[in-house]
């Protein structure tokens, strides 16, 4: 989820992990108080693809912070830019085998 | 994570492109006579994903004249698509009835016609929503079936 013009999900989806990107930084919340500050919302009333980040962020947990490498958009590469994302990748990978396990 | 073994699929619900940053996806667009924007071509590619259609990994585009512009969705929006996937594809567009023939190529706009099943217009704020929230959550659910279908229960 970027800034707060982004749309929350879409109640039908489902996700386990939960990352939050901006230049710079990558934040994993945890996934169960990401729903229930989204449902939480939609239960007030708010329809979903008006819910913003910042009217939800004050009350998710967050798992770890990522320091990444600010990243032009010019920079398309797929192989260059994991190579960049190498430690959120490390974080999403072991996060991914730990619920698989 | 591809690299590492992970059957990695994508979804990205919504996407905003625009004529000023986006420009080149524009022209592709034009070229291949369809709505899409560029972080799915990316994304795509990243996870070498060809056998799905982009309007199936992002059921919701939205082609702007400038993203980042203040205002109303009136005054900004040009058109926006909605994908639904009922055993096959269907398109829906939702065209800016004030906008959207002064600022695109006409035959972009004939081609897109072609291109979808419905075709709505929109002159407010309200008329916009009132579509995106009747049309949107189906067709994110329609096509988030597909992908689970792909991949399993974990597809985002």
């Amino acid at each position: 989820m970027r800034g707060t013009r982004t749309r929350c999900p879409s109640p039908s989806l489902s996700f386990d992990i939960m990352v939050g990107v901006a230049p710079g930084l990558a934040v994993l919340f945890d996934a169960k108080s990401f729903k229930a500050s989204v449902g939480a919302n939609i239960r007030q009333g708010a329809p979903p693809s008006e819910i913003r980040m910042n009217y939800i962020e004050p009350h998710l947990k967050r798992d770890s912070l990522i320091k990444l490498p600010p990243l032009p958009s010019s920079k398309s590469d797929c192989e260059q830019v994991a190579e960049e994302l190498l430690s959120l990748v490390n974080v999403v990978a072991k996060e991914v085998e730990r619920l698989e396990s | 994570m591809v690299r590492r073994g992970f059957d990695v699929g994508v979804f990205k619900i919504c996407s905003e492109h625009d004529l000023w940053y986006d420009y080149d996806v524009y022209l592709r667009c034009k070229m291949e006579e369809r709505l899409f924007c560029d972080d799915i071509v990316k994304l795509h590619k990243a996870t070498m994903l060809s056998n799905i259609p982009y309007e199936v990994t992002n059921p919701v585009s939205t082609l702007e004249v400038l993203r980042f512009k203040e205002g109303d969705v009136a005054s900004r929006v040009l058109v926006e698509r909605y994908t639904i996937f009922k055993r096959k594809m269907f398109n829906v567009l939702n065209f800016n009835s004030l906008l959207a023939s002064r600022s695109l190529d006409p035959e972009f706009i004939s081609k897109l016609r072609g291109y979808a099943a419905k075709i709505v217009g929109f002159s407010n704020d309200e008329e916009f929503r009132r579509v995106r929230y009747s049309i949107a959550p189906n067709a994110i659910e329609s096509c988030y079936n597909v992908l689970k279908e792909k991949y399993g229960a974990h597809s985002c």
